[in-house]
């Protein structure tokens, strides 16, 4: 075969391919849409955890870390870890509740309760900056302290903004 | 008229024009990746969720092998530095460029999420590498005779095809932020989110500041990117646009650097010679490969090699 023909069938089999496949695999190295950063948000959360004794705790061991690659439909390879932090919407209350009294009754039996609080941020009132909010905190006790009532409030709890 | 067309653009693209501007972004691209071998990682196994490579068909003893990754670092990284030295041509561009894209493939099947960031130096190593298969012959002369930068020996498909290649990924990555959030996606707000998130250790330098204290600013500089992105493809058809374009990927990218730190040096690269430097120092032949006047002079050299 002529190299001319070898080189035109090439560029021909270059050009379709990568036309043609990215919409369709979205993420299939090495092609892709570059789908990332496409979801703007308005705002992301945080969430910090604390003992009793207001302590900070590992948001990780709550799955509470924030796994954000700001891509409404991502193409996840290999799941390390699950999150029940999903940045750009509030967690579910309920899940993280759950979540929360299983690592409290199976990794930390000796603690009576945490608190989890909602650190958002958002744009401020002006529409010029962004503000981070701490929302109200939420108090999950131990599955092994019945005496512990979840509708105390916890101490230390901040409501209102706090950034810039 | 179409075939006419086609004939006139398959003989521009098979014209020559001297290595210079290709060797020097080869050059680049190779140190790029070398750069890449260094810090390109391997996790470990986990639940899969989907294939992220066109690799993920291997069982997970090869694509999670720890010896096998270093071995492909280690091949890649000596073939490499024979291509950016031109020894044993076109075996250690042929091999740079396989290795490297299975050492990529094989990291992206072990990670969370699709990194992005090796696509466009491996597209230009298999190009070039494809390129200096075909003419092994032709350049192992020039380079036995000392006339390898004399001679046309590069054929304007090579930087066409990456020119084409990174002209449809940002016109695929515009497309997809339109998609998933329409016009307003460029509203400052999610910028300057983003700032305060993902480049909290960065919030001192003055830029920054600026960035996440004026949503006007964070507006222009999402707006500018949409526009950059969304209409990269017709870079494709005027060099005005081409290099106005290229400037304006090139300051979303080195602002993204400065902000981020997220390590896009392939695509900086890719954009500023393909984008900005090679159409302002090449012949109009490269620089509007549909356009009619060019044609007879792309016949002409096309006749010639033909001879």
């Amino acid at each position: 075969m002529k190299r001319s023909t070898l080189e035109l069938t090439f560029c021909c089999f270059f050009m379709t391919l990568f036309a043609l496949l990215p919409p369709l695999v979205i993420d299939l190295y090495p092609f892709s849409t570059y789908p990332m950063f496409s979801q703007a948000p308005t705002s992301l959360y945080r969430y910090t955890v604390a003992d009793p004794l207001g302590q900070p705790l590992n948001p990780w061991q709550f799955s509470l870390h924030p796994l954000y690659i700001a891509n409404p439909n991502p193409k996840i390879g290999i799941r390390f870890s699950t999150t029940l932090n999903p940045v750009a919407t509030p967690a579910d209350r309920d899940a993280v509740t759950i979540e929360a009294k299983r690592v409290l009754d199976e990794e930390l039996p000796y603690m009576e309760y945490v608190t989890i609080t909602p650190n958002e941020l958002h744009s401020d009132n002006a529409g010029r900056s962004v503000v981070s909010s701490e929302h109200p905190s939420w108090k999950i006790c131990s599955p092994r302290f019945p005496r512990c009532s979840a509708a105390q409030p916890a101490e230390g709890s901040i409501t209102g903004e706090i950034g810039e | 008229m179409i075939d006419r067309y086609l004939h006139q653009f398959s003989c521009w693209l098979l014209a020559l024009e001297r290595p210079t501007a290709t060797r020097l972004t080869l050059a680049g691209t190779l140190l790029v990746a070398l750069y890449s071998c260094t810090t390109i990682t391997q996790h470990p196994p986990g639940t899969r969720e989907n294939c992220l490579s066109l690799l993920c068909f291997l069982p997970e003893a090869v694509i999670f092998n720890p010896r096998l990754f270093v071995a492909l670092k280690l091949v890649f990284f000596a073939s490499a530095v024979l291509w950016f030295l031109q020894r044993i041509l076109p075996w250690s561009s042929t091999i740079a460029a396989l290795s490297f894209t299975v050492l990529v493939s094989l990291s992206h099947d072990t990670n969370y999420y699709t990194p992005h960031l090796y696509h466009f130096e491996n597209l230009y190593l298999l190009i070039c590498a494809t390129w200096q298969l075909l003419y092994r012959a032709p350049i192992a002369e020039s380079l036995r005779c000392g006339r390898f930068w004399n001679t046309p020996l590069v054929p304007n498909w090579v930087n066409f095809l990456f020119l084409y290649y990174i002209s449809l990924a940002y016109s695929f990555s515009g497309a997809s932020k339109i998609f998933y959030s329409g016009l307003g996606w460029a509203n400052g707000l999610s910028l300057q989110l983003w700032v305060k998130f993902l480049a909290e250790s960065r919030l001192d330098n003055p830029i920054v500041q600026l960035l996440v204290s004026e949503r006007v600013i964070a507006f222009a500089a999402q707006l500018t990117t949409l526009i950059a992105e969304a209409f990269c493809w017709l870079a494709l058809f005027s060099l005005r646009l081409r290099v106005l374009l290229g400037v304006l990927l090139l300051g979303f990218h080195l602002t993204s650097e400065f902000v981020f730190g997220l390590g896009f040096y392939g695509n900086i690269l890719g954009i500023f010679s393909v984008m900005i430097v090679q159409p302002l120092l090449t012949s109009t032949r490269f620089a509007k490969p549909f356009a009619a006047r060019s044609t007879s002079r792309a016949f002409a050299k096309a006749g010639q090699r033909s001879n």
